[in-house]
């Protein structure tokens, strides 16, 4: 160690030791010669003598400084410090190669940052990697229900996990839990939350220890219902309680069960799962107190539940996997099996058999970790192509400029530097340009990923910790030198492939090789160019997707109209109570300045909500499908949404419970279920094409959209919510006179004067809602069309560089030209027909990649196919325009040579 | 991690270094002295390169098995001595061990007169 620390110290040899050591070798001499003066020698002689002894001194020198320092290791740094020189000396030609890697290694940069943060980042906990996940992959009889904590065949029944944690003697616990949305009131405010709901060994079975008071303990899960305490998370304490620290016995309150608080979880530790933080975590079993109804904690055929454990020291997880099987097995066999008593024999074997999946559980378990890895790959697949185009650039500069350089690689390899060395020289002159741009790109990639998640998030865009961390580094600095590697040596090969005499003489202006420079820099272009068009097309064929979706006439008079949804069944709200509710929130928003009219609905429109239940049509026999969606509405609901109503009357106040039960149905309901040209007055039932006509149809309305803008409208039937005996919650929908806006702001007020616990959730103006809507659409057009944009630009960037070295190349053969005739339109026209033709050629390679591209999206196109034509046309067109937009500069300089000055040159 | 660059140091690396060790045994000396000392005991048959010598005797302080520090000579010149550590001393011991085996076995094959080789 103090051997490495010394020769550390050492390891820039500096003046001072060099002195010293220079000081060191006179002693000697002064001794030898005072020898040789003993012996008898001449003081001059002796000197000299002594002097011829020690021979060369400088040698001497150099061997012992190599004794202290690492040659190689400095050879590097004076090449990385002559790399350097000569990269500020071309200043035009080092910002285009660090421009074009920093975009390229940017973009991967971002995306490979999303995948660690989803993927590869362990949990904030002890030792994450002794976690492992279970799964229960099968079929399952009963009622299975999911989020985003995993996938539908992670969830375990409630007594399988007890029985479970109980027998087994491989994991330190197993641990149960489940994420739930709950309104959250905490220090007077109240909004939408996360809550886990886990099981008391939990934190134990993660190691987690409190930033206050206490985690959960053994008694905290006994009895279904019991023990209403509250952990939070350290963020929403940080953002609730400024982080104060007699936080520990207040409350919130979730769904209207107050809640005690005893401690604060571990700062940074937001859930297991990825891309869904929580706010807070209480016992698991307090699901039956947040959500009424439920009672499924002694349920065998309800599987709800999550399950993690970690290993015990020493087992390794082929053991936990192999001991909890038997375990599993023998519970299924013993306990479940009989239960399911309407299986058949070949059912219930296969029940039975359904292995119990063990996997490492590092990351924790989410959905966004199951569907991830397919976007990412796409995502992926395009960075690496912009990368690719960067890289082309790369390589096609280093090969102009070595090709440049010739003369001086000449001098230098005559006077004894051998290939390697060159080549090696080269490299690092290639990988400091890399690594320039792979730290540009780093900083971008940053930059661009977090203002991309900012934007996203409001979306549904999954919150994931993006920050740096060394996968990241290693990720960018591995892709740089890489990089710099691959795409250097061609260049750096060719360049010191030198003929000497030739190259000294000539001065480098036609080296040896030149014909295969001219077809690796075709090649490039040729690449760039090929894959560009690839990514115009696509992005085209988004960009078309996108009009499409916004030409959609969602059949909403969406200007002036707003929409937000409560649900007051969440705050302990009954039935009565709701309805009442909603009644007097549709008058006091009403009677606000600036508002014609409100209505509610149970449903959302253009929301993505999908409501819908079997009916029973007059006249129509029942077939296969006679489902339809449905929706429960207020008073005016179509004046105030600007449905257009086509027939019959609206849903009035008369509607009441008791009154005559009444439907207004849309046109596709109409088509679907034969009502022909007269609907109105006929009946329907609902709920089961079994249940009795007892429902007149009052109305007809024009489709419109109901769940989401790119889906067909589907057949919609809505009834008065007054006549409804299950209100939830509602979606408020609220006609203005004025500019919505300044609606928007009072609406808050108006509505916690009804209830002040109750949150207002997506509270915009439907316009915004349309737009939300059609985000997914929006987002892949806006990425597709971000990556084509910089992809065309590198490519361009690519083929003007290669170009303008071309033409100066060829200055000679053009000025030939021109003196013997041609004019300046004749040689911009070979420039430029040459430009053309490798674009062509490209492009023609590039639409059969995009044709294969537009197959495989084309379940994401909306209302078009994935080879439209005018798409395609206008790709190539874009192309072709810039592709001769960058050789215009080159083509009007070949013009422009004087033919007198070009045939003195060289 | 010494260079490996081959130099004219490396072909006598071996018993250079523990001809400087050997010559260290009797206490620190400067650089000179070391020499001196190595010709005058080889009964002037070992001829000491100064060209090697240094970079040698900075050598075996990279590694540690001297020490070396800046003294007055006996004349009152300041000079570099160069004095045994503790790991040079074990690594002396080995070294000579190593080189007897090495130089016994070279007179056991060199010594006999020529036999037929099986």
């Amino acid at each position: 160690m103090r051997r490495l620390l010394r020769r550390f110290s050492r390891l820039f040899w500096r003046r001072r030791d060099a002195e010293a050591l220079r000081e060191e070798l006179a002693f000697h001499l002064d001794e030898d010669a005072d020898d040789r003066m003993a012996a008898g020698a001449a003081p001059d002689a002796a000197h000299r003598a002594a002097q011829r002894e020690l021979g060369n001194a400088t040698l001497v020198m150099e061997d012992t400084r190599a004794v202290w320092t690492w040659p190689a290791l400095e050879r590097l740094m004076s090449d990385v410090r002559y790399a350097l020189r000569r990269a500020v000396r071309a200043p035009v030609f080092s910002l285009v190669a660090v421009v074009s890697l920093a975009l390229g290694i940017g973009a991967n940069a971002a995306v490979f940052s999303l995948y660690n943060a989803v993927l590869l980042r362990p949990l904030p906990v002890p030792d994450a990697s002794a976690l492992v996940n279970l799964a229960s992959p099968g079929d399952k009889n009963g009622s299975v229900s999911c989020n985003r904590s995993g996938s539908c065949d992670s969830v375990f029944s409630y007594p399988m996990f007890r029985d479970l944690d109980e027998r087994q003697d491989v994991l330190t616990g197993v641990a149960g839990h489940l994420m739930e949305r709950v309104n959250l009131a905490a220090a007077g405010s109240t909004a939408q939350g996360q809550i886990d709901l886990v099981s008391s060994n939990y934190f134990s079975v993660l190691r987690l220890t409190p930033t206050l008071g206490r985690l959960f303990g053994r008694d905290d899960d006994r009895a279904p219902g019991g023990a209403p305490i509250v952990v939070l998370t350290h963020n929403y304490w940080l953002s609730h309680f400024n982080d104060a620290s007699n936080v520990v016995g207040q409350t919130v309150v979730a769904n209207g069960v107050t809640l005690t608080i005893v401690g604060v979880a571990a700062e940074g530790f937001t859930g297991t799962a990825a891309g869904a933080p929580v706010d807070a975590f209480a016992p698991i079993t307090l699901r039956s107190r947040l959500e009424p109804g439920f009672n499924d904690y002694a349920n065998r055929r309800s599987y709800w539940v999550y399950l993690f454990g970690r290993l015990k020291p020493g087992v390794s997880i082929d053991t936990a996997r192999t001991s909890l099987n038997g375990l599993y097995h023998s519970i299924l066999m013993n306990v479940d099996a009989p239960l399911q008593t309407e299986m058949d024999q070949a059912a219930r074997a296969r029940f039975v058999s359904r292995p119990l999946s063990v996997e490492p559980g590092a990351g924790g378990q989410s959905r966004l970790r199951e569907l991830a890895p397919t976007a990412m790959l796409m995502l992926f697949a395009v960075t690496s192509v912009v990368l690719l185009i960067a890289c082309a650039n790369l390589a096609n500069l280093l090969l102009a400029r070595s090709s440049a350089r010739t003369a001086e690689l000449a001098v230098r390899a005559s006077i004894g530097a051998s290939r390697g060395r060159l080549v090696g020289q080269l490299l690092i002159e290639a990988c400091t340009l890399s690594a320039a741009g792979g730290a540009a790109g780093l900083a971008l990639g940053q930059w661009l990923l977090a203002a991309t998640s900012r934007m996203l998030e409001p979306i549904g865009f999954p919150v994931v910790d993006t920050s740096l961390d060394w996968r990241v580094l290693a990720f960018a600095v591995g892709a740089s030198l890489a990089t710099g590697l691959v795409f250097g040596v061609f260049p750096a090969l060719h360049a010191t492939r030198i003929d000497l005499a030739p190259a000294l003489k000539d001065h480098g202006a036609r080296s040896t090789g030149a014909r295969s420079a001219a077809r690796f820099r075709a090649a490039m272009i040729f690449v760039q160019m090929a894959l560009a068009t690839v990514l115009l097309v696509s992005a085209g064929l988004f960009i078309r997707s996108l009009v499409n979706v916004g030409r959609v006439d969602v059949g909403i008079d969406v200007d002036r109209l707003i929409a937000f949804t409560i649900y007051p069944q969440l705050n302990g709200y009954a039935p009565d109570a709701t309805r009442d509710l909603l009644e007097r929130a549709e008058a006091a928003l009403a009677a606000t300045p600036g508002v014609e009219r409100a209505s509610a609905s149970t449903v959302a429109l253009v929301a993505d909500n999908f409501h819908s239940t079997s009916v029973n049509v007059e006249g129509f026999t029942a077939g296969p499908d006679n489902s339809s969606a449905l929706s429960q509405v207020g008073p005016g609901f179509f004046k105030t949404t600007g449905i257009r109503l086509l027939a019959g009357r609206d849903i009035t106040a008369a509607d009441r419970p008791g009154a005559p039960k009444v439907a207004v149905v849309n046109e596709a309901f109409v088509r679907k279920f034969h009502l022909g040209p007269n609907p109105i007055g006929k009946r329907m039932g609902i709920n089961n094409s079994g249940t009795p006509l007892d429902t007149e149809i009052a109305g007809v309305v024009a489709d419109a959209t109901y769940n989401s803008v790119t889906a067909d409208v589907p057949p919609v039937f809505y009834t008065p919510y007054r006549q409804d005996d299950h209100l939830g919650g509602a979606t408020l929908y609220v006609r203005t006179s004025i500019d919505p806006d300044a609606v928007l702001k009072t609406i808050p007020t108006v509505m916690a004067r009804l209830d002040p616990n109750l949150p207002l959730e997506q509270l915009r103006t439907m316009a915004d809602q349309v737009r939300v809507n059609e985000n997914g659409s929006r987002v892949i057009a806006t990425l597709a069309v971000s990556f084509a944009a910089l992809a065309t630009l590198l490519a361009s960037i690519g083929l003007y560089g290669v170009l303008a070295y071309t033409v100066s190349q060829r200055t000679r053969e053009f000025g030939m030209r021109m003196a013997l005739g041609a004019a300046p339109g004749q040689v911009r026209r070979l420039v430029l027909r040459q430009v053309a033709r490798i674009t062509i050629v490209a492009a023609v390679v590039g639409v059969g990649g995009a044709l294969l591209v537009g197959k495989a999206v084309e379940s994401l196109l909306f209302r078009m196919n994935g080879h439209d034509p005018s798409v395609i046309a206008a790709g190539v067109g874009v192309l072709l325009a810039v592709a001769l937009a960058a050789g215009a500069a080159p083509a009007w300089r070949a013009s422009r040579i004087d033919p007198i000055r070009a045939l003195r040159y060289e | 991690m010494p260079p490996k660059s081959p130099s004219r140091v490396e072909l006598l690396q071996g018993t250079l270094d523990l001809l400087i060790l050997r010559a260290l045994v009797l206490g620190p000396a400067h650089g000179h002295a070391v020499a001196k000392h190595i010709q005058r005991t080889s009964e002037e048959l070992l001829q000491v390169e100064t060209g090697s010598l240094y970079p040698a005797l900075h050598r075996l302080e990279a590694k540690g098995w001297v020490d070396a520090s800046w003294e007055r000579s006996d004349k009152g010149k300041r000079a570099r001595y160069y004095r045994l550590t503790r790991a040079g001393r074990k690594q002396l011991a080995a070294e000579q061990s190593r080189w007897e085996a090495f130089s016994r076995a070279m007179s056991l094959l060199l010594a006999p007169a020529p036999e037929k080789l099986p």
